[in-house]
């Protein structure tokens, strides 16, 4: 039966209190699950599966000079956070975008963080990311992160952690509002026993993020979205949001620059584009600034961006917030810049910069996550407790040669979450990325990605490590328990 | 005191179509669809090539050979014959060699695997230009003929295959007119459909009058209809000829019927006359010069349909005829593609005419 061999002697879980007994937020779906029946959901995930190829919402895993398509693993059962926590979440998640925010404007103008020492300035300027061409810039409203998904995780006592921050181009969006649109039609039953707040409007309001920074004085403002084209592996998701908003998808070779301002050709010749939602990494953005190989982008475009005639979002030079290496650091920002105690803390983080903390990382490698501070997706890491040797002294070797580009933390294990696998539940690990709009006000979409392990015993989620994902849910304020 | 109700603006005017059209999406708009209707054609010829030869077991041979040959002319792929023929014994066995070949080949670009493929690839690059319904219907199209065995399910059962395709077009077409606003996305999949649609018309018919010279003969005669009747179902207009010409059923009227019919969406003079309006319409909507080439190559091809000289029933005027019509909307396909497309928008585009040798070098478009 579908819960029989269900283990949680592991870490937290977030269904189960007791084995058989489900946490007071869970026990309407629970109840459900047990009258639905093991046919009607085997059927009812074969039409989920269904509706994922046919809508065809994919992300490409390079494999080959194509790219393979292929569908985000959906996993039927959905995460449930109850008002209450959420709210802490929130108020968090307000709290550290913000001050990530004035971290940035700080770190392009007068730099007051690291004229205080709090941090190290040899950090923020070794860093990779970091963009000499932003200094001094006025960017649009001084918002610098417009779109923010910050990855959520819980420990062993169930307190969320935050295991970083994306202030670049976080993906994923789009198959958080598939999901809920995907669940809703296989399984509308479940709704009914629990009050969902909606996300659907998300979209929308990232639309209205994008013109908010328009540049002065332009009426009807038009909005693309830039992708790195078909091959890219969000792609779907940059299609699908320019769906959404009922903007132009574009790719860097229907824009140019003439006389510092932004151009589309179309069939009726040139027009004029004002804001940018730019799913291109800095580096691409600019042959003439960044990359000169890059073919992505458009020549010209950080000088109109500099000049103020069109609006990129997120800013250029994010990076240094979402630096790993950086990240130890939040928590003094958010003291520094706004005077308060962190909301939601860190997981506790050696940085190899640092001799003291090298040496402790170089001894313990075995009982340590290592990070490269610049890579994403699950690449370029060490799980030090599952490597073998040989993967254990490569790694000692690339951080004696470059301690700047890597930090290590403890093993967090993660929260589990049942998921559907084969005939039966088993608990896998999960995470969250909520998705943060700022413009006017900051936004925190309610719920967000929950990405599973699907492997038995796997602490990573990414997609391209054969991760899942499935519906979030943040019950209603006053909704049962 | 009463305030005044805000009430809903219903009276302001509406947006109209959209002005601008990125030139990449309008080009794969137009790819998009092209792919979809040449695959419609050719599931269509080779389902009705396939009947006659399963429905008439003691065809003639050399009929049936004829029929494979013409098989191939249509699908530009005549150069293979010696190659496929050498493969198989009987023509049963050498149509459903040809129509293998013409569905799964992945080295065929116009196979109709790879026709869908394309057209699947260029509307998944647009489809924030779309409507989900259009992708999502196009998309299924694609699993069913990309799935693990289907191979093994076209081997079971080719005409099943060929049906979803043609149906699968014909869906395609009616969903995009219900659920995509009729703007320049839009009228760029009218033109590219009305185009493709003149051209493949014109090459089943050169095939098929190539070789259906009259006879005197009684019993051939009754086989002629036969053939005729195939020439129309590749066309798609058997019930459409019936119903207009329940009389007789020959040569000059099965070709007029197809090229000159003005009510019936198969004929010739029909999808020029509509690819025509397209081209107008796209142009009224930039108020720029560009579609100026177009307008006047199809206008041109539109007269000849409607006021024809010298077609005084030998075959190979017609044949000559048609291969003009060809050639005329093949020109005007490019004018499309270079003023529209090709983002020279302040270079003038030259336009030249297009002989047959470029016909065979457009054809396989890569896109």
């Amino acid at each position: 039966m579908l819960f029989e061999n269900y283990q949680i002697d592991g870490p937290f879980d977030e269904m189960f209190e007791r084995p058989g007994v489900p946490r007071p937020h869970y026990a309407p779906i629970f109840d459900r699950l047990l009258q639905q029946g093991e046919k009607s959901i085997q059927q009812r995930r074969h039409m989920a599966d269904l509706c994922f190829r046919n809508q065809g919402i994919t992300f490409t895993v390079y494999k080959d000079a194509q790219g393979v398509e292929k569908i985000f693993p959906f996993d039927l059962l959905p995460r449930i956070i109850p008002a209450a926590e959420w709210q802490t979440i929130e108020r968090g998640l307000i709290q550290r975008i913000t001050a990530l925010n004035l971290f940035c404007r700080d770190i392009y103008h007068e730099q007051h963080i690291l004229r205080e020492c709090v941090i190290d300035p040899e950090l923020v300027y070794g860093a990779r990311m970091f963009q000499r061409e932003m200094l001094s810039v006025r960017v649009p409203r001084d918002i610098y992160v417009h779109v923010c998904g910050t990855d959520l995780i819980r420990d062993q006592h169930g307190r969320y952690l935050v295991l970083e921050d994306n202030c670049r181009t976080p993906s994923g969006v789009s198959y958080v509002l598939e999901n809920r649109a995907v669940m809703k039609r296989v399984f509308p039953i479940l709704f009914g026993a629990s009050r969902v707040r909606p996300i659907e409007d998300y979209p929308h309001h990232l639309l209205r993020a994008l013109q908010y920074i328009a540049p002065a004085g332009r009426e009807n403002p038009c909005v693309v979205v830039l992708t790195p084209g078909i091959f890219n592996a969000a792609y779907f998701e940059h299609s699908f949001l320019a769906r959404q908003m009922g903007v132009e998808l574009v790719e860097g070779r229907d824009l140019l620059v003439e006389k510092n301002c932004v151009y589309m050709r179309t069939t009726s010749g040139l027009r004029r584009v004002d804001v940018i939602y730019r799913r291109i990494d800095d580096d691409f953005l600019d042959p003439l600034c960044f990359r000169s190989t890059s073919l992505l982008g458009v020549p010209g475009l950080l000088n109109a961006y500099r000049l103020g005639n069109v609006a990129l979002a997120n800013a250029v030079g994010n990076g240094i917030a979402d630096d790993k290496a950086i990240y130890p650091w939040v928590p003094e920002m958010i003291r520094f810049y706004l005077q308060q105690e962190p909301i939601l803390p860190n997981v506790p983080t050696y940085v190899c910069a640092r001799q003291d903390d090298c040496q402790y990382v170089l001894e313990h490698l075995d009982s340590l996550v290592v990070k490269s501070t610049n890579e994403a997706g699950g690449y370029g890491m060490l799980m030090g407790h599952q490597a073998d040797q040989a993967q254990r002294a490569d790694f000692a070797r690339k951080i004696r040669t470059d301690p700047r580009n890597f930090i290590a933390q403890p093993v967090v294990e993660l929260s589990q979450h049942p998921s559907l696998i084969g005939e039966n539940f088993e608990g896998r690990r999960i995470d969250l990325r909520p998705y943060i709009l700022n413009d006017s006000t900051i936004r925190v979409m309610p719920g967000g990605l929950t990405r599973v392990a699907l492997q038995c015993g796997s602490l990573v989620v990414n997609s391209s490590q054969g991760g899942g994902s499935k519906d979030t849910w943040v019950l209603e304020n006053g909704a049962a328990p | 005191m009463s305030q005044s109700q805000p009430g809903l603006p219903l009276d302001r005017p509406t947006s109209g179509p959209r002005q601008s059209l990125p030139a990449r999406v309008a080009d794969a708009s137009y790819w998009m669809s092209r792919y979809v209707e040449r695959s419609e054609h050719l599931a269509r010829i080779l389902l009705v090539s396939a009947d006659m030869l399963t429905g008439a077991g003691d065809l003639d041979e050399t009929l049936a050979d004829q029929l494979c040959r013409d098989v191939l002319a249509i699908a530009q792929q005549s150069h293979r014959y010696e190659a496929w023929h050498a493969e198989c014994s009987t023509p049963a066995e050498f149509i459903s060699t040809i129509s293998r070949h013409l569905v799964l080949d992945l080295d065929n670009p116009n196979s109709l695997v790879n026709c869908i493929t394309k057209a699947r690839e260029n509307a998944r690059s647009i489809r924030e230009s779309i409507s989900a319904e259009m992708w999502e219907h196009l998309n299924t199209l694609y699993w069913t003929l990309q799935s693990d065995d289907a191979a093994a399910r076209f081997a079971d059962a080719p005409q099943e295959r060929y049906r979803q395709v043609m149906t699968g077009s014909l869906l395609f077409q009616g969903v995009t007119d219900q659920t995509l606003d009729h703007g320049q996305v839009w009228l760029f999949i009218q033109l590219s459909k009305y185009l493709e649609r003149v051209d493949m018309t014109c090459r089943i018919l050169a095939a098929k009058f190539n070789t259906l010279d009259p006879v005197e003969d009684a019993m051939e005669a009754s086989l002629r209809v036969l053939q005729w009747m195939a020439v129309l179902r590749a066309c798609c207009s058997i019930e459409a000829f019936r119903r207009l010409h329940p009389q007789e059923m020959d040569a000059a009227g099965v070709a007029a019927f197809v090229i000159f019919e003005p009510s019936f969406p198969r004929s010739v003079l029909f999808c020029v006359r509509h690819a025509l309006q397209s081209v107008d319409r796209i142009r009224t909507m930039l108020s720029a010069d560009a579609g100026r080439d177009a307008q006047r190559l199809l206008g041109r091809l539109l007269g000849e349909l409607q006021y024809p000289q010298g077609l005084t029933g030998q075959p190979d005027e017609l044949r000559v005829f048609l291969e003009r019509t060809r050639l005329a909307a093949a020109t005007a396909a490019m004018a499309v593609q270079d003023q529209w497309f090709m983002r020279a928008l302040d270079s003038a585009a030259v336009i030249r005419p297009v002989d047959s040798g470029d016909l065979q070098r457009i054809r396989p478009h890569a896109h």
